[in-house]
């Protein structure tokens, strides 16, 4: 029996319990999965609201279908039970490692981490935790960079001892990492309060472990140009931030994309604020590496609004269809493999799923067969726009080229916008043709533009790790060599067809790009057929 | 459920009023964003992009995006060239609105004379630190910029020219941290972004302009994105890093710059020429922003940024997002109004969304 419910929330601190929340108090049905508690090394005991079905100590190990309809495996224990979901949100929270090996030390007696000192002061007093006028390092970031809210938990931890106890307290830290709200004052106070900091670039401070426990620093102030010695009652190390092990699996399940670091949103500002590559998927702080606790709740709810604009249907306006000509469909598996927001379903045939597709146009534009159509987009109007090339078909002197533009309409489109907002004209002879995304063009459109008699073919498309469709404008870029290998074979002059990158704020730069290819191929000369 | 006949009010439409605006008219609310400037889009619309072989996610390129989103919503209306001048009413509140002097202005049709809002979100963002006052000859001296400068020149031209006669620098400088972190005109605040901002800029006009040396003077370096280690790496290839705020700035005859700072490593005072000099001037509270919290009844925090609305630390129907809370990025504002906007929803809803 598939038990349904709206969401599917995964994550066992914070954060997932603010969604949790956030979502059961808008009437929404959530199934909340959070792994064996002992994972999360900062979950505090979580009381799910009424409504939420918490399936504690369990995984996900399996998901089908597409977004409105995700058919999910759970495993509790090694009991697998089935349920339908409409949308999920990956919410785990980040892993902190304790920072030891970069100050080579060791955990000790004196020698703690920051999460474990602020759990021990949760519960008893400041006093009792540090003996009297105890010196307390601080080590925070030295050949790599501490992540801002790392900084921020450790300079508040300082403010705090050197205020309301009797600790002498000394913050060493390479770049000092003051970017999170408040944290200047909060350093400014500490020092105020006799907080001492220490900031050092390449030479790095020098350890030592003396007879009776304490540890001992050896470094160099470069702001007296003195060196010092401190002998260290307590040092508190700092921690790094990682990817939770889990996502590594879970985005295996739910095929989303990762950035180089192991969170789930690919490091591409069309991700923002908590889209993944498949549309009802959606991933929230930890998971996507925010990091702080008023940053985490916001995150939540920022999330839960997304969820239910999308439940609602109220994330986009129209579903474009695209059809999969059957007859013409040799199964090669090509869209299904070129879809980067896994919206193909194969099985009993290729279908496109209209809930889950995002319009980029890889697929039709990828097929050998040419068996997929886009309602209201793609092929039909791009081959329509091409005949309608304009230009001088007398080809007087001077010459002026035919040039077709290929452009996507998230780069090139807006930065042209943005050229005429400027004040910009473009030259004469140039026709724009407008597309979803730079890898909706096929090499058929890019050689049909020459059949078209333009002189010239250039092909905008977003920087590499810009485009929303992630693989769109690298297949742009292929397709553009392509073509101009067809070209050579064809005894036409290669150069006559080129690729460029540019981003929607581009203006000038699209009217340089422009100005310069028509430049090119003014000296290349008409097209001879 | 949706929120038709709701009418909400953005004020500022930069990147976070546009992005809470959209979110907004998703659910049918009939939104009235304002903006005291003619033209949409704040700050981050006169950004360049940062891009050198592949995107360096400065987000630049999201601001034209989220226009273009927002001029598409039949629901959602622009109003430039206005500011509030006056709020009343409990509930439902009734703005008046005036020109602002900015240009556009009242122009037949489309400028109300009071609106009536349901919510209220303020996004005004920030001002950028006027450097004059500092002895670096900002104002003074043609090839001493703000970081807002280059960065207008470098989106309508492509390229960074010195002003005094054109030429492309070959030694530049980035001064960081003018006007935050600075205790002394009670600034006591990182703002954040111009690390990253300054740095990604180096990057790109060396990878436009060849040869061009840069020396990059800083207190501590500010993470940004994600992958931050690698790029800060990166840059410190090609990037003359100095531990040291420069204490004056004074013009060679050829239009040049000698700037005077405490070498870290030589622990002497020293002498740099530079050909152009671009300061990252700090992001500040905008000054209109005392003026508008009284008008609609808001509070400040101390350093005069707007005070976060959570805890109802606001007037019920009033928000604020962004900037307009404290120095951030394009994607932090972008998180922010989204947060907001959630928020928003909400209250206008009487808690329920459905």
């Amino acid at each position: 029996m598939t038990i349904y419910s709206e969401t599917l929330v995964i994550g066992s601190g914070p954060c997932a319990s603010h969604v949790a929340d956030n979502l059961a108090e808008q009437g929404i049905g959530v199934t909340w999965v959070t792994g064996n508690v002992t994972d999360a090394v900062n979950t505090i005991a979580l009381q799910p609201p009424a409504r939420v079905n918490r399936v504690q100590g369990s995984a996900l190990v399996g998901c089908q279908g597409q977004a409105g309809s995700f058919r999910i495996i759970l495993d509790q224990g090694g009991v697998r039970t089935a349920h339908g979901v409409a949308s999920i949100i990956v919410a785990e929270e980040a892993l902190y490692l304790p920072n030891f090996s970069e100050y080579g030390l060791q955990a000790s007696r004196r020698v703690v981490t920051l999460s474990a000192i602020e759990a021990k002061a949760r519960d008893v007093a400041l006093e009792s935790l540090i003996p009297p006028e105890a010196r307390v390092v601080f080590l925070n970031g030295w050949r790599r960079d501490s992540h801002p809210a790392i900084a921020a938990r450790m300079l508040a931890f300082c403010l705090r001892l050197q205020k309301i106890s009797t600790a002498r307290t000394v913050f060493m830290t390479g770049n000092l990492k003051v970017s999170m709200d408040h944290m200047e004052a909060c350093c400014q106070a500490a020092k105020a309060a006799g907080a001492i900091f220490v900031k050092f670039g390449d030479r790095v401070p020098r350890m030592a472990m003396l007879d009776d426990t304490r540890v001992q620093i050896d470094y160099h102030d470069e702001t007296s140009g003195m060196d010092f010695r401190v002998s260290a009652d307590l040092v508190i190390v700092d921690e790094t931030v990682h990817a939770h092990p889990s996502l590594a699996g879970i985005a295996e399940i739910l095929r989303l994309e990762r950035d180089a670091t192991g969170f789930l949103q690919a490091d591409n500002v069309h991700r923002l604020s908590n889209s993944t590559n498949r549309r009802g998927v959606f991933v929230a702080g930890g998971s996507r590496a925010v990091a702080g606790a008023e940053q985490q709740k916001a995150d939540a709810g920022q999330v839960a609004l997304q969820v239910v604009e999308f439940l609602a249907g109220r994330d986009r306006e129209s579903l474009r269809t695209v059809d999969i000509d059957q007859g013409r469909c040799a199964r090669c598996l090509t869209c299904y493999r070129l879809c980067p927001y896994m919206a193909i379903d194969i099985s009993p045939r290729m279908t496109v799923v209209a809930q889950a597709c995002q319009s980029c146009g890889l697929c039709a534009a990828g097929c050998p067969n040419q068996a997929i159509r886009m309602s209201d987009a793609g092929v039909p109007e791009a081959i329509e726009a091409l005949s309608r090339i304009e230009g001088n078909p007398a080809r007087s002197v001077p010459f002026t080229p035919r040039l077709a533009i290929f452009g996507c309409n998230r780069s090139a489109a807006l930065a042209r916008e943005a050229a005429f907002a400027l004040g910009h004209k473009l030259s004469a002879g140039v026709t724009f043709v407008e597309g979803l995304c730079g890898g909706s063009f096929s090499v058929n459109h890019l050689l049909k533009a020459f059949e078209a008699d333009a002189d010239g073919v250039l092909l905008l498309s977003c920087h590499e790790g810009n485009c929303h469709s992630g693989t769109g404008t690298s297949h742009a870029r292929k397709r553009c060599a392509e073509a101009a290998k067809a070209l050579s074979w064809a005894g036409v002059e290669p150069q006559r067809i080129h690729y460029g990158t540019l981003s929607a704020s581009m203006g000038c730069e699209f009217v340089q790009v422009v100005d310069d290819f028509v430049t090119r191929i003014a000296a290349l000369g008409p097209l001879t057929r | 459920m949706n929120l038709k006949g709701k009418q909400g009010v953005v004020i500022g439409a930069g990147v976070a009023g546009l992005t809470a605006a959209a979110a907004l008219s998703r659910w049918g609310v009939q939104v009235w964003l304002i903006d005291k400037a003619p033209v949409i889009g704040g700050h981050a619309i006169q950004f360049s992009c940062k891009a050198i072989e592949g995107c360096v996610q400065c987000g630049a390129c999201q601001v034209h995006e989220r226009a273009q989103q927002v001029s598409r919503q039949k629901n959602i209306t622009f109003v430039p060239g206005a500011r509030i001048v006056r709020s009343r009413g409990n509930g439902r509140l009734e703005l008046t609105l005036a020109a602002s002097g900015q240009g556009a202005g009242q122009s037949a049709g489309r400028f109300p004379d009071t609106l009536n809002a349901d919510a209220l979100l303020v996004t005004t963002g920030f001002t950028v630190y006027d450097p004059s006052h500092k002895p670096y000859g900002y104002g003074q001296f043609a090839n001493v910029l703000t970081n807002l400068d280059a960065e207008r020149i470098l989106h309508a031209t492509g390229a960074l020219a010195r002003p005094s006669d054109g030429r492309l620098p070959r030694r530049m400088a980035f001064i960081q941290c003018v006007g935050s972190r600075d205790h002394r005109i009670g600034h006591d605040w990182c703002s954040k972004i111009c690390c990253g901002s300054a740095l990604r800029m180096a990057r790109l006009v060396q990878s436009r302009q060849p040869g061009t040396a840069v020396t990059f003077f800083y207190i501590d370096v500010q993470s940004f994105g994600r992958q931050f280690q690698a790029i800060y790496d990166g840059c410190r290839e090609r990037i003359r890093t100095v531990r040291a705020i420069p204490a004056d700035i004074r013009k060679t005859a050829d239009d040049d710059m000698q700037v005077t700072y405490f070498d870290p490593q030589d622990r002497n005072a020293t002498d740099a020429v530079f050909d152009l000099v671009v300061l990252s001037a700090g992001l500040t509270p905008t000054a209109d922003n005392a003026v508008l919290a009284s008008v609609l009844g808001m509070r400040l925090l101390e350093n005069g940024f707007f005070c976060p609305h959570d805890n109802d630390t606001q007037p019920p129907g009033m928000f604020a997002a962004g900037a307009a809370l404290g120095p951030m990025s394009i994607a932090e504002s972008i998180d922010s109004a989204g947060k907001a906007a959630f928020d928003m929803v909400r209250y206008l809803d009487g808690g329920r969304l459905r």
